[in-house]
């Protein structure tokens, strides 16, 4: 893997989340250390999840039809992103603009009241079909802000938000468009829930990442998106500049349908060809974002990694603040991670108490000063996929 | 657009036509035609929808039983694809290796498991829903059962964007390519049929489901479910390893503005739904020969890399001219224009 010389710029950013229907809100709660969880309902038992609050639901997201959630949150933080990004109608009707954005739910044809009344052969009719035919995020947002570029929804399910990022990225380095929006999206749902409650990877509690007693993850659901721009574009329209991509790696552990490779011989393979990409040095790295879902297996991979790989260098979860968001996660980590490296400092990581003596090092536990040059954020997915980020600050 | 050039050194096939070259090579003479049944309830009884079905009773020649024993037929046909594209392109296993790229596209994804899933969360009342049946639901799982069997450890993507998922994934193989970030990318698309589908197919187009698919049909409709794998191998072509020949231009634009070369062979990925009947007719005007590759595989969003490779092999064997453009269209007005040269083609023929 050799070092691609060219960084790509961040001229916007978008995210709403349960920690903040906004980038500005998030930043707010993740500094403030506030977490707000809702509980649900699933078989009898009550678990913790992290669900917008009323005031940051997108128009029609509760009315329309669930499978179009995702394309709304990808919608909406697109919306912010554009706007952060000085992006204008017009502007962009004139430019090669594509959308590249990773789901897990907004790409998958669950609906459970058309299937239980298929399979009792009650003939359902055929809207729901017609709906999800509709509801491919990337293609929602390509259509509400009348964008036709390239149009690619990623379903690498939870590394999703940060590949559609890396691939967004080479979009503009081809030479395939002017401007990318790119990140992730998705909702809460029942039909995903119940499948993670059958792996058994669920916390009854508020998830404690990397810490000795952790139990699983939380749901949550949301989306961030970041606007990427070629040099050339944002030299032109003298776009704000709020960080750089300089770095990006995926890498398959070729192990298991659902477990982590235990050495994380694929995410260290990822992290590496993130930091061959972007030229750096282990020393380099300010802090790490991590994935740090709070299950077991994850957090014990990250917890013997980061330290080894970047001795001293902070790294935390802030799943503690908006759940596992799936394939929205990449997305708003990569936000996080900016906003990281614009204010200098990383939030501590949340629901932590007790290390975990099985790892080399521990998270942050408070609210951190970086020199905020180089920060990197990392997801990793079922079946073994797993993808870094590196972005550098403006400073 | 971008430009550079990508090879095809070797192809996976496995659908309703049979499985490998010499299965295209028939079916193309043949003309092609659905070879299998999926039974539908109607609100007047039971119907059978024609398809065209994929064998995967062969996956067991590149996969171990135990790797087979929780994997669905989805991940199957896409194993079976995947292995055989590297064994035409002489790449032979184990190959452990993390500078191959892995690319899947799919329109609809692992539906069948998905809604496997949904019966062991309904029959248990939610209590014990199958966690092998939820990993396997997941778009990505083809993906992470093709990187384990085939030993892959490189960079992976999943793609599912319905009839534009061929294009847009293939942008990102081809840059990967040209970046020198792998040595080679396995890039394919997988489709399959599942009873919702077939249900689907029922109540959107009642009695015209029974097809025969003719692609030229604008206002027709004549679809026919499609399932199957097509895989290709593609290296950046610097050796001997061309293969079949050269992608050599890709293409994401609106059909309304496409502009079509009248000196090559253009391939319509019209699979006989009359949503796009309009766009294809527009954009075959303009080309001098044009065919459709669709009555050998069937109507399935992630076509075009079914069209590329069958082009390929049509080109080796001499069936069809060797410069070709493949055109599929979404409802969207989305349209994506796959410019292929398979004159630099070394492969052995069948």
């Amino acid at each position: 893997m050799r070092q691609i010389d060219q960084a790509v710029p961040v001229t916007g950013l978008g995210c709403l989340c349960a920690a903040g229907g906004s980038v500005a809100k998030l930043a707010e709660s993740l500094f403030a250390g506030r977490r707000s969880i809702g509980w649900r309902e699933v078989n009898g038992s009550r678990y913790p999840v992290f669900q917008l609050d009323s005031l940051s639901v997108p128009p029609g997201y509760d009315e329309g039809p669930e499978c179009k959630r995702c394309g709304r949150l990808a919608i909406a933080a697109t919306d912010e992103a554009m706007t952060h990004a000085g992006l204008t109608g017009e502007w962009l009707q004139r430019r090669r603009v594509g959308v590249c954005m990773g789901t897990t739910v907004g790409s998958a044809m669950n609906n459970e009241l058309f299937y239980r009344d298929f399979r009792a052969a009650r003939m359902p009719g055929v809207e729901p079909i017609r709906h999800y035919l509709q509801a491919n995020p990337a293609a929602m947002v390509a259509q509400a802000f009348h964008l036709t570029g390239p149009c690619q929804t990623i379903t690498n399910a939870c590394s999703s938000g940060a590949v559609a990022i890396g691939h967004a990225a080479e979009w503009l380095r081809a030479g395939a468009c002017d401007v990318v929006i790119a990140g992730g999206a998705d909702m809460l749902c029942n039909v995903i829930h119940a499948g993670f409650l059958s792996l058994l990877i669920t916390d009854v509690n508020p998830c404690r990442p990397f810490d000795r007693n952790r139990q699983g993850l939380n749901l949550g659901e949301g989306a961030g998106v970041v606007v990427l721009e070629s040099r050339q574009s944002a030299q032109e329209r003298d776009a704000p500049i709020q960080a750089w991509l300089r770095g990006y790696g995926n890498a398959s552990d070729a192990y298991h349908i659902s477990a982590p490779e235990p050495n994380g011989r694929g995410l260290r393979r990822a992290i590496e060809w993130a930091m061959a990409h972007a030229g750096l040095h282990p020393q380099e790295i300010d802090f790490i974002n991590a994935h740090g879902t709070g299950t077991p297996e994850n957090d014990r991979v990250e917890g013997r990694l980061f330290p080894e790989m970047f001795p001293g260098a902070p790294f935390g979860s802030t799943k503690g603040f908006t759940g596992h968001t799936l394939g929205a996660a990449g997305g708003i980590e990569a936000v996080i991670t900016v906003l990281c490296l614009q204010q200098r400092r990383v939030p501590a990581n949340i629901g932590f108490e007790e290390p975990d003596p099985d790892f080399l090092g521990r998270p942050v536990v408070e609210n951190t000063s970086i020199a905020g040059k180089y920060g990197l954020s990392d997801s990793a997915a079922f079946g073994g996929n797993n993808a870094a980020l590196i972005f550098q600050g403006q400073s | 657009m971008t430009e550079q050039r990508i090879a095809i050194a070797g192809i996976g096939l496995v659908g309703g036509f049979g499985r490998g070259k010499q299965a295209v090579l028939d079916a193309l003479r043949s003309g092609g035609r659905p070879n299998g049944t999926v039974s539908v309830a109607t609100p007047s009884g039971q119907r059978q929808l024609p398809a065209y079905q994929a064998d995967v009773s062969s996956v067991n020649q590149f996969a171990s039983a135990v790797a087979l024993r929780r994997m669905n037929r989805f991940a199957k046909m896409a194993v079976l694809g995947g292995a055989m594209a590297l064994e035409d392109a002489g790449w032979s296993r184990p190959l452990k290796r993390s500078d191959i790229g892995l690319v899947v596209a799919s329109g609809y994804g692992a539906s069948k498991s998905t809604f496997d899933f949904l019966d062991s969360m309904i029959d248990g009342d939610g209590r014990f829903p199958s966690p092998t049946l939820f990993s396997n639901s997941v778009h990505s799982s083809a993906a992470s059962h093709m990187s384990i069997v085939l030993e892959l450890e490189g960079p992976c993507l999943t793609v599912s964007q319905f009839e534009m998922s061929t294009i847009s994934a293939l942008l990102t193989a081809q840059q990967w390519l040209l970046e020198d970030q792998v040595e080679a990318v396995l890039f394919g698309a997988v489709e399959e049929i599942c009873p919702v589908l077939a249900y689907c197919y029922d109540r959107f187009f009642g009695a015209s489901a029974c097809g025969p698919i003719e692609p030229f049909a604008w206002d027709k409709q004549t679809a026919v479910m499609g399932e199957g794998a097509a895989f290709l191998l593609l290296t950046r072509g610097r050796d001997d390893s061309t293969g079949y020949g050269y992608i050599d231009r890709l293409s994401w634009t609106q059909s309304q503005r496409a502009t079509i070369p009248t000196d090559r062979l253009v391939v319509l990925g019209a699979d006989g739904h009359t949503c796009y009947g309009a766009a294809y007719r527009r954009l075959s005007e303009s080309a001098t020969t044009r065919v459709a590759y669709t009555p050998v595989y069937g109507s399935m969003p992630g076509g075009q890399t079914f069209d590329v490779a069958i082009a390929a092999i049509a080109a080796q064997h001499e069936l069809s001219p060797r410069q070709i453009l493949s055109i599929k269209c979404d409802a969207d007005g989305n349209c994506g224009i796959i410019e292929c040269d398979f004159n630099r083609g070394s492969h052995s023929p069948v």
